[in-house]
This record gives structure tokens, sequence and C-alpha cells, in this order.
């Protein structure tokens, strides 16, 4: 019986985020105050109900999940090919889901497809990005990031990433600081003062 | 009559040198975005949202109006040519368009694609200008529980469009309905699920959640995904408008498309992918050719085209009288309006008449200004294909930073977007579907707004909500709409591996 649970677990990619979504909205509802049948008994609908509703929504659909999948096992979708040469149209807009709807429709992932590695380089680059835009000022940390991305993205054109990290913050600098007047940040110290000289360059001050 | 000088009104101010130029560059961008395979224009959209900020609300709408036009009809030019659609919307021209671009037919095909993308977007501009209206007169009629069964059915449409996705649908709204209680209560004011922390006081901006998900989202996934960074373009990319007669030809397939897309269009949540594949679906099944659909019919083109630019204008008359987006688009177009302070509803239509019509009239411009600047994109397509999108990525990421931090000045901001950003990722890969999860934070403190004050001004009585004639018409249109998504679900027998 563990061997066909654990199985089960292994064989269905979506259960640990399921599981992880139910603890998390777990913990949350045991955070918030406590559920008072008696108030809502009486039609008082508190501050705090529709949140906890919600909640306990998410909990319901993961454990229908949980449970569909631990009886029944993955129902794979793919998009079947029929005799005529032109796809059903249906048949898409049915198994794209309500992804369809806000214009978005899911892909079919294929082993290998995915480099998560890249995925991970990205997000610390931005994490980064973020991190060091209050110390060093937009200007540096945008050249930096920008660079960084590109370099994970598989370019490796020394004069490209060059061009294209300079000439693309400068041209955003004086769109977003002097068209749009937002008060980017300038960082502190010593990055405070190139800052300041990069936007004199610029013409910007 | 009236509504027509109205109209003419509005086009006086969507013709100011200022508003005409924004309308432009707008259109411009959303073509370009939604030609690039990569990035679509909900993303070009959804980062440009805190830029219009500086913008006069009339300039704002009348910028993401054109991107919005624009961008539906740019993925054709990638799906004609390359077989790649550069939005989802544009998938179905993939499946005849390019069959005719083979046949060495891509100029044909491109202008089939524009004519019939221009008809079914002015038609439904005009319907936009002319239906908005007494719409929203009637609509003056409406109190907060009507209101609120309307936003209800705009939550559970979307369930209803994704039923195969039914649990994972239900769970990603629940989640957007969360994250869209964070913050301060509608009614009491009190913090709930801020956990002490200050800055989530005020909430979580449903623009950070939109620039998290659909861009950074989309870019970690195109960034880790094994594809090609650039493309040749071989066809000719060349393009015109039909002649009358080729026009006359086509107008059984442009007209059901036309008027699958206007009436998709007001159903909240659908928008221009799912009227774009119905009018496909339609079409295949009652054109005398419909059997040939796949090798390059040029009804089979031409439907498609026409229902999805046709549901743009549509998609803003529940925005504009209720202030429940048609789609994506819509969405980001009603966080412009709330972001310079301007509730949609009714009220608008007598309160500030010439932003109205100004929007209805750049709508109509917009269609005619897309014209023209397709022809010119499509035409350069060539040499943008053949650069790297890993340069596009670059500064989506940048911008979507600094999109996020230009909402409130405020750097959680930041981190709250690409935190967002790597739900996003994770839940395409996981195959979470992400639109309902959207239409959870912009609708869920619309709807708990509505609930409270219904149950508020009439003495905690749960009942009203079927005791009112139209809330109750709407309520029961939702619970059919439920029961229509739930119930091949319970019958269905999960196919085992």
């Amino acid at each position: 019986m563990a061997h066909f649970i654990y199985s089960r677990l292994r064989t269905r990619a979506v259960l640990f985020p399921v599981l992880v979504i139910a603890g998390t909205t777990a913990l949350m509802f045991v955070i918030a105050p406590g559920v008072n049948v008696d108030a809502i008994s009486r039609g008082v609908v508190g501050p705090t109900t529709w949140p906890k509703v919600m909640i306990m929504g998410i909990i319901a659909c993961a454990i229908v999940l949980l449970v569909r999948n631990l009886l029944t096992g993955i129902a794979s979708r793919r998009l079947r090919t029929e005799s005529s040469t032109s796809p059903n149209a249906f048949r898409v807009l049915d198994t794209a889901g309500s992804a369809d709807s806000f214009e978005e429709l899911p892909r079919e992932v294929t082993p290998g497809e995915y480099d998560n590695r890249k995925a991970a380089l990205g997000i610390l680059a931005m994490l980064g990005y973020s991190a060091g835009i209050p110390v060093t000022g937009f200007a540096p940390a945008t050249v930096a990031c920008i660079v960084l991305l590109l370099l994970i993205g598989g370019l490796r054109k020394p004069v490209t990433i060059g061009l294209v990290s300079i000439l693309g913050t400068s041209a955003m600098l004086y769109l977003f600081v002097k068209v749009t007047a937002m008060p980017l940040n300038r960082g502190v110290g010593y990055f405070n003062d190139l800052n300041l000289m990069i936007y004199r360059i610029l013409g910007i001050y | 009559m009236d509504a027509f000088i109205n109209v003419l009104g509005g086009l006086g101010v969507a013709l100011q040198p200022s508003n005409f130029a924004i309308l432009t560059i707008g259109v411009l961008v959303g073509v370009l975005a939604g030609a690039l395979p990569g990035i679509s224009f909900v993303n070009a959209m959804a980062m440009s949202l805190p830029f219009t900020y500086s913008m006069p609300p009339m300039m704002a709408m009348v910028f993401l109006g054109g991107m919005y036009v624009g961008g539906v009809f740019g993925g054709s030019i990638s799906s004609i040519l390359v077989n790649i659609p550069g939005d989802p919307d544009s998938l179905p021209s993939c499946w005849d368009g390019y069959p005719i671009t083979k046949k060495g037919g891509s100029v044909r095909a491109l202008s089939i694609a524009i004519t019939a993308s221009a008809i079914g977007g002015l038609f439904s501009a005009m319907l936009l200008a002319f239906a908005a209206p007494p719409f929203a007169r009637m609509a003056l009629t409406l109190d907060q529980p009507e209101f609120f069964a309307a936003t209800f059915l705009g939550l559970v449409s979307v369930l209803a469009l994704g039923k195969s996705n039914l649990v994972l649908s239900l769970m990603s709204m629940f989640i957007g309905l969360v994250i869209g209680s964070v913050g301060a209560d509608p009614l009491y004011g009190v913090q709930r699920l801020t956990f002490g922390l200050p800055v989530l006081g005020s909430g979580i901006d449903f623009v950070v959640v939109m620039i998290g998900l659909f861009a950074i989202g989309e870019v970690l996934d195109a960034l880790s995904a094994r594809r090609a960074s650039s493309f040749e373009v071989k066809s000719d990319a060349r393009m015109r408008l039909l002649s009358l007669r080729d026009i006359w030809k086509l107008r059984g397939s442009i007209g059901r498309g036309t008027g699958i897309g206007s009436l998709i269009g007001i159903i909240p949540g659908a928008g221009a992918t799912v009227g774009a594949l119905v009018a496909y679906g339609i079409e295949k099944q009652v054109n005398k050719r419909g059997h040939l659909f796949g090798t390059g019919i040029d009804d089979g083109l031409a439907a498609p085209e026409a229902s999805k630019n046709a549901t743009t204008g549509t998609a803003l008359i529940p925005m504009l009288t209720l202030g429940i987006p048609g789609s994506a688009g819509a969405a980001i177009m009603l966080a412009a309006l709330m972001l310079h302070g301007v509730q949609p509803g009714p009220q608008l239509f007598a309160k500030d008449p010439q932003l109205i019509y100004g929007i209805f009239a750049s709508f109509i411009l917009a269609n005619v200004m897309m014209i023209v600047i397709s022809v010119l994109v499509a035409r350069s397509f060539g040499t943008l294909m053949k650069a790297d999108v890993t340069v596009i990525y670059a500064f989506i990421i940048v911008l979507s930073v600094v999109g996020a931090f230009g909402v409130r000045n405020n750097i959680t901001d930041v981190y709250l977007c690409i935190g967002f950003g790597i739900l996003g990722y994770f839940m395409k890969r996981y195959g979470f579907p992400t639109a309902p999860l959207v239409l959870g934070v912009i609708l869920g403190p619309l709807a708990e707004g509505y609930f409270m004050t219904s149950l508020a001004n009439y003495n905690n009585d749960f009942s009203i909500f079927f005791t009112r004639p139209v809330s109750a018409a709407l309520m029961v249109f939702a619970l059919l709409f439920v029961v229509w998504a739930v119930f091949p679900n319970i019958w269905k027998r999960p196919a085992s591996k």
C-alpha cells in the first residue's frame, strides 16, 4: 500500500506543488483568527470571512486533486491527430482550458525541453538587480543585469553585449528620468556621484 | 443621432496631434510585440502600464487601446510567414495561413488577414461606440447585488471555458482571490493577511501581479526552454487590402467571424484566443470547403482573423459600463483607468463623456492605423526576426522591474513582482493556468466589495442576490455555467496511464 501511494506521488509532478499550496494555505488559515460560526449563522459576515472562504477553496481543490490522482493515476493530455489535415479547434479550446481566457494557451512540455539552471540563474540575476539598485543606482545595476541576462540567454558576442547594455541603459535612463520624470534610485556614496555624472553626460541634468 | 454626434466629437479629441501620435506609437508597439514570438502584446501592455501614469487619462487609454488593437493582429504576421504564432490568438492563423504561404501565396495570406482583421475590428469598434451608452444607461438602474452577480458571473465564466482543467483553474482562481484580499477589507478597514508587514497594508497591486506573471514568468520560461533564438524568413512579406471583389467572395467567413468575435468579446475572461478558435471551429463546420481546412483555404484564415479583432471593441463594453474586463487587454486598460483615479461604471458615461467617446473614436482610428502600420511591420519582419530574442528578454526584465517599482515607488513591489514571476514560471511548468489567478486578483476585491456592501445595505440578507430579478437572473446563469463546467468532469472517467 505504501509503495502504491509512493509511486503515485512520484509519478505526478503536480502533487508536490499541490501539497505545498495546501500546506501554505493551511498555515495561513491557522495564523488568521478562528471562524465565528455563530456570527455567520446570524448572517453577519466579518472582514476575514472572504479570505478564509477562499483559503478553504484552495484546500478543497488540493484535496480533490490529491484524492483523484492517488486513486486513478495521471491522465496525460495530448492533442490527438485526426485523419483530416486540419486541427480540431474545439479540441484545442477544450484541452487549452481556462488558460485560453486572457489570451493564453498552455504548451506541451516534452522531456529535456527545459534547462532549469538557466531559469535559476535568471531568477538570481533579477534578485541581484533588485538588491543592487538601491546600492549602485539604476544605471550600473541595469548594465550589469542586461549583461548577465544576455550571457545566460547564450549570447557570446562581446561587442553586441557591450553595445546593447550601454546603449539600451542610456535610452531607458533618458526615457524614464527625463521624459517621464520617474525618480530612479541613484545609489549611495560613490555610486551616487557616478550616477549623477552619467545623468550629466546624457543631458538629463 | 446624439450618439453619432458624440462619436464625431470623440474623433475630434482622438485626432488631436498628441493623442494621434501616441495612438500611432501604441499601434506600432502592439503590432511589433504581437509579431515577435516570445513576447505577447499583453506583456507589452502590462509593462507599459506604469509609464502611462505620467500621461493624462485620455492619452493613456489611447496608447493602450492602440497597443491592444495592433497586438491582437500582430501575431498573425509570424503565424503566416513562419508558422509560429506571435500570440496565442494567432494560432488558428497558422493552420491555413502558413499552408497558403508554402504554396507561394504569402502576400495573399497576409492581405486576407489584414482585411478580415480590419473589418472585424472596425465593426467591433462601432458596436462599442453605439451599444455601450445604452448598456450604461441600463446599468444605472442596477445596485450592488447586481454588480456582485455580474462579477461572480465574470469569475465563473473563466471556469466554464476551462472545464477540462477545472480543478486547477478553480485553485488558480482561489489563489488569485486570496492575493486580492491582502490588505484592508473594503468595508471595515481591517488588515488581513499582512503578517504585520506595513508594506502589505495597502494590498498587492494587481499591476505587479500581471507584470510578474505575464512578463517575468514568460521570460523565465523562454530562457529555460531549449528553443531557437532567431528565425529566418524566406517568404515575400508584403500585404495590401483585398479588393472589393475578393472581400465579397469571403463575405460569409468574415461576417460569421465578426459576429462570433463580437459576442465572445463581451464575455468576461474570454478574449481573442477563444474568439479565434471558436470562429475557426464553426467555420469549418458550416463552410462548403470545411473538409479542406488546414490545406490553405482562404475562409479558414479569414474567419479567425475577423473574429479575434472583433473581440477587441466589445471587450471594453463590460469594462467601461460595469468595471468587469472582457479580456486581458481590457483588464490592463481598466488598471490604467484606476491608476488615474477614474472609476469605470455607468456614472462615468455621464461624468466624463469626452473621455468615453474619445476612447470609442480612438478604437475606430486604431483599426485604421493598424492597416498602415502592419504593412510596414510585415515588410521589415524578416530583419526583425534575425535579431536574437535574448536581447528582447533582457529588456523585458529590466522594464518589468522598473515598471513594478513605478507603481508605488516602492522596492517591495519589485520583490513581489519577481516572486509572482517565479510563481508564474512554475505554474506554466506544472500546468497550472495563470489566467484565472489574474482574474481572481482583479475581480476579487470588486466582488468582495459589492458582496459586503450588499449585505450591509440589505440587513445581512443573503437571499437578496436571488430575490432581485436582474441579480437572480445573473446568478442563475452563473450557476448554470458552473453546472455545465462541473457536470462532464463528474461523469468523465480520467484516462489511466
